[in-house]
């Protein structure tokens, strides 16, 4: 006879093994405490979801936990942002974890050194200068400069505290510089922030036009996707429009190579084809779609007291005829160095209505002293032909940190948002004040800083105190020598909280230790207008405190513990509870906690349990007015969508006699931004150990340098010593070089312009003008 | 005999299923917390015993699917080898509207 | 700086007050609210029992809450079987001295299931236009490292660098020409050697699965990983770019999940899966 012990040692492997099936199928599924027991029991190991910690595709991962420590990684097969695929930071990235050099302590500089103090001093001395030089130079003078990598509840909190309780509009983040271009081109455009589309537009669409966007390294889960309908569907073709030949246009249909600013021109040639051929959706048109100017001859806020303000003013069909009359494609063709033949081909891809067509773009187009109106002319493309809002038409411009859109955009953590509307709308202002509990009045009405006004502002004096976050200014700031010896100047005090030494905690006066990624509880917002909620599954090393807790910490010492009344177990849900009050409309309504922790992620209207995939479609969008028709632009007074006269205009520098060559600035598939998280894992490491200088091979032939020789690179501003690489894994057309700026030891960013788009404040990393000399040895 | 399957029930059949499973003799029911699936254990004296009791739940309202993810006859009660899953059942058609199915649909 | 924005909350929130009365619109469509993978999956992973009643209808799909997932276990085996591959028992004798070890295996891979790092040089060309299909999709003879390709097991990707990484040294390196290849150094370089780690780390993954476990003697064994990206068995098991360890004697079977089950896991092997 079978023995008790037996028959339920069966049952235990009975009930196991279908619990390993049904996670097998079904990733992330749950049973109950008894099987979780059973399951566990000597295997100690659970898979856990959560977003990639890198870029703003936002893929699903699922993290392997094994005594308290992060051990392995898988795609999230649930995600249906990357459907189980990730790419080399996401498998590699739990090993950031684990650099030797965490900082685990808090630090203060004494006598030029920093040195380790107990967390809890730390803070205090931050509150107490924080508070001392709002008594001694006016609340203006503190600052908070925060990420696109910052967690919702980080940059809820920052808001809250400075805003609400601080008193300054002094709140600004590094996606200024990598996707303000976007918002300003998504308001003037829509009125409203963010792509109408989704990721499935990949599935939808017949073509692919990537603007100045390498997706093979920058978006490689969803270039992948697209090579995956192109396998399928043969006909589908992915056009790669760029200004230097990269993996992308290798596997591109078709790589069409342009001359850096001249994208301006090639788009209103696509546009005036477009008319010419009489391609335009006149009912669309008709309909949906209002015409605008605006200002021109705009500059590029390359001073200090540089002010703008762009203005809309109303324009006909005739009116915009008669400007695209400029732009024929011979014209364009001699701008931008596109053949007409192809800018004509571009033109009926867009133009032939049996075609879907998805435009994607990220920092191309954004980091463009004309960013916002290119992302107008992209629009102005779409609009015209009335692809839009509809799966597979998209213009679809993409982010590149892992939460630009949830924190930055959305929360608003710049200096003229706030987490619902903006700081100059009394309305807006009224809200926050409500939901926060505080006097209205204090919430200054004008914004103050954007990004390079706020350092130019401590490079002056006017900022005196700025608290920085998961971010590294110090090697990405355009014209980085400046703002360095700015911030180093005497009386500037300077809080960093990090997780490891960079060259921005070189120059901290306080740096804090922080918990990263899944270290702590939070919520990051991805390109698709999708919120990814992700647990703590591990303990942070030694005093290391998440962003959020460190900003709350703070408050608390300032008088502010009212406006934070959570405990740290559950200050995520409380933060969540109160900051999605903000948001409690049919257009922009977002999930309920217990909905974000089960999925992977949740798309943003929800309403009635439905994401909303295509806004501004009425039959898909519940804010959308079906009495308007197939569309519904409601983020204009007007309903519609606005067509902005934009022409093309020269960028502030180009290559001269002095300096022949152009310089673009990027990033490579393997590192993430400044490198200092991917530099620390090995197999990344290993794989790019050092920025270098992509030349064209006649160039190199003609300046005598050879593969793999050190070369020097000079602009106006800073020189660089690096190894150049020919035809390594890309290729600059002639005249133009390529640098990564993921190394601190090579700052290419000492050399960049901090010219920007006067609309959007956002620098243009990707055009100045260097020399590039040989180093005999 | 110890079995062990996946019940895969019908849309918003997954309680009732979960009911009628826990009253049959020999039934272990788990429920997903988070997905509607089931797991089922079933405890019987041999393969004819669960063949007879896995036609009972198979006539059941409300059930989708049944995975046999475990089987395992207790060598002191009886009569040859372990079940292998893929004994059991038939291949049924599917619907791929997809078009990436394996090829077997 | 922002022309509209200022409007546009007072016009939303007016707007939204409309449309709130109206009530949900209709759904037109519903792009990834249903697919059947899940049924193709459960016919993969074991016997299916279904009710005799409800012959001869097709089952109704399963209800996913993600979108159309590309990937199905063991799909890739029917799409390039072992005949497919050029792989008869036959061919299986080891490839000599040049044969795939599991500890080679393991060192190219930062985790169990972590994607391996490209193990050997590539010219620029390959570098920049991932070409690894060329020899990876089907495998075969490669002269000019003197052995056999691995097969991929998910040939459907074609933008490979994006998470097999190539370390700096491998990149255009000179390679050996056909039938020369006398030393490892000819085509593989030491990463660490050349290239030291910016920063010491502390990473420390989990153990690696056993081979050849089972629930007992003379029964198949286990499967001890999962098959995501690897549904393809036979690529990585079968033919002589396998590794050594864990070929299989029997690839003209293709229906490898027939007889191999997933290990149960509570076996106390603490597997990634």
């Amino acid at each position: 006879m079978t023995t008790p012990d037996r028959r339920a040692f069966l049952k235990r492997m009975a009930m196991a093994a279908a619990a390993g099936s049904a996670a097998s199928l079904m990733p992330g599924i749950v049973f109950g405490r008894e099987v979780a027991e059973l399951t566990e029991r000597g295997q100690e190991l659970t898979w856990r979801k959560t977003p990639c910690r890198f870029c703003g595709v936002g893929c699903g991962l699922l993290v392997a936990i094994q005594d308290g420590r992060a051990v392995a990684v898988r795609g999230d097969p649930d995600s249906s942002v990357n459907r189980g695929l990730a790419c080399v930071k996401g498998y590699h990235s739990v090993q950031a974890l684990y650099g030797q050099d965490r900082i685990t302590r808090a630090q203060i500089r004494r006598d030029g050194r920093l040195v380790d103090v107990p967390i809890d001093e730390a803070l205090d001395v931050v509150a107490e200068r924080l508070r001392q030089t709002v008594d001694e130079y006016g609340k203006d003078s503190v600052a908070m400069y925060g990420s696109g990598q910052w967690t919702i509840p980080d940059g809820y909190v920052a808001s809250k505290l400075f805003k609400g309780g601080l008193g300054t509009n002094n709140l600004e983040a590094n996606a200024r510089l990598c996707m303000a271009s976007a918002v300003t081109g998504f308001l003037s455009t829509f009125g409203l922030d963010e792509p109408m589309g989704c990721y499935e537009d990949i599935d939808n669409a017949d073509v692919f036009v990537l603007w100045g966007n390498n997706m093979a390294e920058m978006h490689p889960v969803l270039f992948s996707r697209m090579l995956e309908q192109r396998g399928q569907r043969p006909h589908v073709q992915i056009v790669d429009l760029a200004t230097r030949t990269t993996r992308t246009s290798y596997a591109a249909t078709r790589s069409i190579l342009f001359t850096p600013q001249s994208d301006l021109a090639v788009a209103n040639a696509i546009c005036h084809e477009i008319v010419r051929n009489g391609w335009v959706d006149r009912d669309f048109v008709d309909n949906h779609v209002a015409f605008k100017r605006g200002k021109t001859d705009i500059g590029f806020g390359l001073s200090d007291d540089f002010r703008f303000v762009d203005e809309a003013s109303d324009a006909t069909w005739e009116d915009y005829i008669d400007f695209l009359s400029d732009y024929t494609p011979e014209r364009a063709a001699n701008i931008s160095g596109v053949a007409a033949s192809d800018i004509r081909w571009l033109a009926s891809i867009y133009g032939d209505p049996s075609l879907r067509v998805t435009s994607f773009w990220c920092v191309g187009v954004n980091q463009h002293t004309r960013g916002t109106w290119m992302n107008n002319l992209i629009y102005n493309i779409h609009l015209l032909v009335g692809k839009i809002a509809t799966p597979g038409n998209s213009p679809f411009s993409l982010t590149g940190q892992p939460s630009a859109c949830g924190t930055v955009g959305e929360v608003g953590t710049l200096t003229h948002k706030l987490p619902h509307g903006v700081v100059t709308n009394p309305e807006d202002r009224q809200l926050a004040a409500e939901i926060w509990g505080v006097p209205v009045e204090n919430i200054p009405s004008a914004p103050t800083h954007h990004t390079m006004s706020m350092f130019r502002a401590m490079d002056r004096g006017e900022i005196r105190f700025m608290w920085i976050q998961v971010t590294n200014p110090m090697v990405t700031l355009p014209d980085l020598n400046r703002y360095r010896e700015g911030a180093e100047k005497d009386g500037r005090f300077i809080v960093v909280s990090d997780v490891y030494p960079t060259p921005t905690t070189e120059v901290a006066d306080v740096v804090l230790p922080a918990a990263l990624w899944i270290e702590r509880e939070g919520m990051f917002g991805n390109s698709e207008r999708r919120t990814q909620h992700f647990d703590k599954m591990l303990d942070p090393p030694g005093d290391a405190m998440s962003d959020t807790w460190q900003i709350i910490e703070v408050a608390r010492r300032l008088g502010y513990g009212d406006l934070f009344p959570w405990d740290e177990e559950s200050h995520i849900e409380g933060i969540w509870t109160e900051y999605t009050r903000f948001h409690d409309n049919p257009g922009h309504r977002m999930a309920p906690l217990s909905l974000l922790k089960e999925r992977p992620g949740v798309m943003w209207p929800f309403v009635d349990g439905e994401e909303t995939k295509w806004r501004f479609n009425t039959a898909l969008d519940p804010a959308a007015d079906e009495e308007r028709g197939a569309f519904d632009f409601y983020g204009k007074p007007d309903h519609r969508a606005w067509i902005w006269l934009r022409p093309y205009e020269a960028p502030p520098e180009w290559p001269d006699e002095e300096y022949p060559f152009w310089l673009d600035t990027g990033r490579v598939l393997e590192h993430w931004h400044t490198g200092s998280m991917t530099r620390r894992i090995p197999t990344l490491h290993q794989a790019v150990p050092h920025a270098y200088v992509e030349v064209h091979p006649a160039d190199a032939e003609a300046l005598g340098i050879r593969d793999g020789e050190t070369a020097r690179l000079v602009s106006r501003r800073g020189s660089v010593e690096l190894q150049a690489r020919i035809d390594y894994r890309g290729r600059p057309p002639r005249g133009k070089v390529f640098v990564p700026f993921f190394d601190d030891s090579i700052l290419i960013n000492e050399l960049t312009l901090d010219a920007y788009c006067p609309i959007s404040a956002q620098p243009d990393y990707k055009k100045c003008a260097v020399r590039v000399e040989r180093i005999r040895s | 005999m110890i079995c062990s399957y996946l019940v895969i029930p019908e849309d918003g059949a997954s309680v009732l299923v979960a009911e009628r499973l826990a009253t049959l003799p020999g039934c272990d029911v788990v429920p997903a917390e988070n997905r509607d699936v089931l797991i089922l254990v079933t405890d019987t004296p041999g393969l004819e015993e669960e063949s007879a009791l896995r036609r009972r739940v198979e006539a059941l309202d409300g059930i989708q699917a049944l995975l046999l993810t475990f089987g395992e006859i207790d060598p002191d009660t009886t009569m040859g080898d372990p079940i292998k899953v893929g004994q059991h059942g038939r291949r049924l058609p599917v619907l791929d509207p997809t078009g990436r199915g394996d090829g077997l649909a | 700086m922002k022309p509209d924005e200022g409007r546009f909350g007072e016009l939303l929130d007016h707007h939204f007050s409309d449309a709130l009365h109206h009530g949900p619109p209709a759904r037109v469509i519903g792009i990834g609210a249903a697919t059947t993978l899940m049924v193709a999956l459960v016919l993969m992973i074991g016997s299916l029992l279904t009710r005799e009643a409800r012959e001869p209808e097709h089952p109704p799909p399963l209800r996913l809450d993600v979108a159309e997932q590309p990937m199905t276990f063991e799909s890739g085996v029917f799409r390039l079987s072992s005949t497919e591959l050029g792989v008869a028992p036959a061919a299986l004798g080891d490839s000599a001295a040049h044969a795939r070890t599991l500890e080679m295996y393991r060192r190219i891979r930062a985790y169990p299931g972590a994607p391996p790092r490209v193990s050997h040089g590539l010219t620029d060309e390959e570098f920049r236009t991932n070409r690894c299909n060329v020899c990876h999709l089907r495998g075969g003879y490669v002269a000019r490292f003197g052995t056999y390709a691995p097969v991929a097991p998910h040939p459907e990707f074609g933008s490979c660098l994006q998470c097999h990484a190539v370390a700096d040294t491998l990149v255009g390196i000179p390679l050996p020409a056909a039938g020369t290849v006398e030393s490892c150094r000819q085509c593989h370089v030491d990463p660490d050697a050349a290239a030291p780690m910016f920063v010491a780390h502390d990473w420390v993954s989990t153990e690696w699965p056993g081979v050849g476990r089972r629930a007992m003697p003379e029964s198949p064994p286990w499967i001890p990983h999962d098959a995501q990206l690897r549904s393809n068995c036979l690529a990585c098991h079968s033919g002589p770019g396998a590794v050594r360890e864990i070929r299989t004697d029997h690839p003209e079977r293709a229906n490898c999940m027939q007889c191999h089950l997933f290990a149960p896991e509570d076996d106390g092997e603490g597997d990634v899966r």
